[in-house]
């Protein structure tokens, strides 16, 4: 499903785009994805099939989930989207993100539209069952090569971040009952509102994001950022894993087996690195933000109570929501 | 950093069960869905490396006040399992299907009692579960009113047992992110208006006579083991 297609100029602005993934039951996982790079515009995007919601099995398509179908085809449905859009040579702008999200809207509802047809009626009702339900969080993004210019399009509570030396951005808002901050949201469990699915009810948020010389894209599923006892581990995470590296390679390793150690789900972040030029020069931008991080904070979330992590939290979020 | 930190699972379930004379060809499957539940229910959550820290089940089994009196309605504490086990197998096996009288049995009852449940209110993530298995359709509440043994403290009206479940504005009896109805009930009254109108349902639609089992019963659990 990926594709890297590494020619064009905004490669000269794309230092590494990348895809960290891992499934709680082989074959079954109901995550995905799907990335590209092209001459003018960037694409990553990450999926969730909502596994409760759409756990009906279909038999004509090897026993899989609607959740796991959902995923899966939307992934490939915004490769497909994507490359007719950069063939298009649309603007991407605050001007004409509407009909971006229109537009993506009516791919994802088509083609998931056409799984729904081809199965048997599903008998089961209520307001917890949907036809081919998934999240996603996408990033679309083009550079006038001295800033990278970004629009995060999302529908439910897969996450779209922009993470700098100050810190990390949460750009997207969850798509839940009941919205809480980041980290009252890992306890609350709330039922999502929105999601993409066959019957079309759904809506696509969008937010432009602009003006940053260098930065990382980043976007996940919650099996990334939901199984840590705080919103400042998952920043903590990526930084202090990249410092642990020498080369994309390994950073991509070491977040995989970081992850593992805590999460509790299917897991699925996508990563694009730009403005840095190299591995080196990359890490470099990061140590002071790494030692602010651990000393600040995460060298004292072990012996702290919850009430006590609230008030860290507190003075973390600031800076979280700081586009806010 | 450690990785000491893990997220909590406390999972309640209430099963209601239609014990009534037509339920007799199918009494026996639920009664084994109801014993295997736990189990089942654990194993799909240990596939996703998901582990229950509490689990409790509550029996609700249910006929019709008028046409039968003292055996309309059997209600349990809940059962800490696996601790108690035994006895909820005993529970379970206890029950048999006969009585009923009409075809409407008085399922808004025993789902009135299991609404509003001794819920456990701990645990970082918690899952409040009611099953109702049934072939019926519902009587309105409080048509075995007149009956010595009914319920004083029962729902007056639909729309009382519906403020009792809640939405996102008005909260119930049960946690309004932890609750899931899972109804094996036919499509009519009342079960329609509840899979139609009240949230986080899941309704598997049941053809009066015919029984539950045309569902995929590795469905069943998925949807229940993700959703915890």
């Amino acid at each position: 499903m990926a594709t890297n297609n590494k020619k064009g100029s905004l490669l000269t602005f794309v230092d590494s785009m990348f895809v960290v993934a891992g499934e709680m039951i082989e074959q079954n996982g109901e995550d995905s994805y799907s990335y590209c790079l092209g001459n003018k515009f960037g694409y990553i995007g990450v999926f969730d099939g909502c596994g409760g919601i759409g756990s009906r099995k279909y038999e004509n398509y090897d026993n899989k989930t609607g959740a796991y179908i959902a995923s899966h085809v939307s992934g490939l449905t915004m490769l497909d989207w994507f490359k007719k859009f950069c063939a298009a040579d649309y603007e991407l702008s605050s001007n004409n993100i509407k009909n971006i999200c229109d537009s993506i809207k009516d791919n994802l509802e088509r083609e998931l539209k056409i799984f729904e047809s081809s199965s048997a009626t599903a008998a089961i009702k209520g307001s917890l069952t949907k036809n081919f339900p998934t999240t996603a969080s996408m990033i679309l993004f083009t550079s006038n090569k001295t800033e990278m210019y970004a629009a995060y399009i999302w529908a439910g509570d897969s996450r779209g971040f922009l993470l700098t030396e100050d810190g990390l951005f949460q750009v997207t808002t969850d798509d839940i009952e009941i919205d809480g901050d980041a980290m009252e949201n890992l306890s609350n469990d709330s039922k999502l509102t929105n999601m993409v699915c066959a019957d079309g009810d759904f809506k696509l948020n969008s937010r432009i994001i602009s003006g940053e010389e260098k930065g990382i894209f980043v976007t996940a599923t919650d099996g990334f950022f939901a199984y840590f006892s705080t919103p400042m581990e998952f920043e903590f995470m990526i930084i202090d894993s990249m410092l642990a590296s020498d080369s994309v390679e390994t950073w991509k390793s070491q977040l995989a087996n970081y992850i593992k150690k805590y999460t509790g789900d299917d897991f699925t972040m996508g990563v694009t690195v730009y403005g840095y030029k190299t591995f080196k020069a990359l890490k470099k931008s990061y140590f002071d933000r790494h030692n602010v991080l651990y000393t600040k904070y995460i060298s004292k979330l072990a012996d702290m109570s919850d009430e006590e992590k609230v008030n860290l939290w507190n003075d973390y979020k600031k800076n979280y929501y700081r586009g806010d | 950093m450690s990785s000491n930190y893990r997220i909590t699972y406390n999972v309640d379930m209430v099963f209601c069960i239609d014990a009534t004379g037509s339920m007799g060809g199918v009494i026996n499957m639920v009664k084994n869905n109801a014993l295997h539940f736990f189990n089942d229910v654990t194993q799909a959550m240990a596939r996703k490396n998901k582990t229950i820290d509490k689990l409790r089940v509550r029996v609700v089994a249910f006929r019709d006040y008028i046409a039968d009196g003292d055996d309309a309605m059997l209600v349990t504490d809940f059962f800490s399992l696996p601790e108690q086990t035994a006895d909820f197998e005993r529970c379970v096996n206890s029950i048999e299907a006969f009585g009923g009288g009409d075809d409407p049995e008085d399922g808004l009852e025993a789902l009135g009692y299991a609404i509003r449940s001794n819920w456990n209110a701990e645990g970082m993530k918690k899952r409040q579960v009611i099953v109702v298995w049934t072939d019926a359709t519902t009587h309105d509440l409080g048509f075995g009113a007149s009956a010595p043994n009914y319920p004083s403290r029962m729902a007056k009206t639909f729309d009382e047992l519906t403020a009792w479940w809640g939405d996102c504005q008005n909260s119930g009896y049960i946690n309004q992110n932890a609750k899931r109805l899972l109804l094996f009930a036919p499509n009519g009254p009342h079960w329609n208006v509840i899979s139609d109108t009240w949230d986080n349902v899941i309704h598997f639609p049941s053809v009066a006579g015919k029984g539950l089992g045309e569902y995929d019963y590795e469905q069943i659990i998925d949807s229940i083991s993700n959703t915890i």
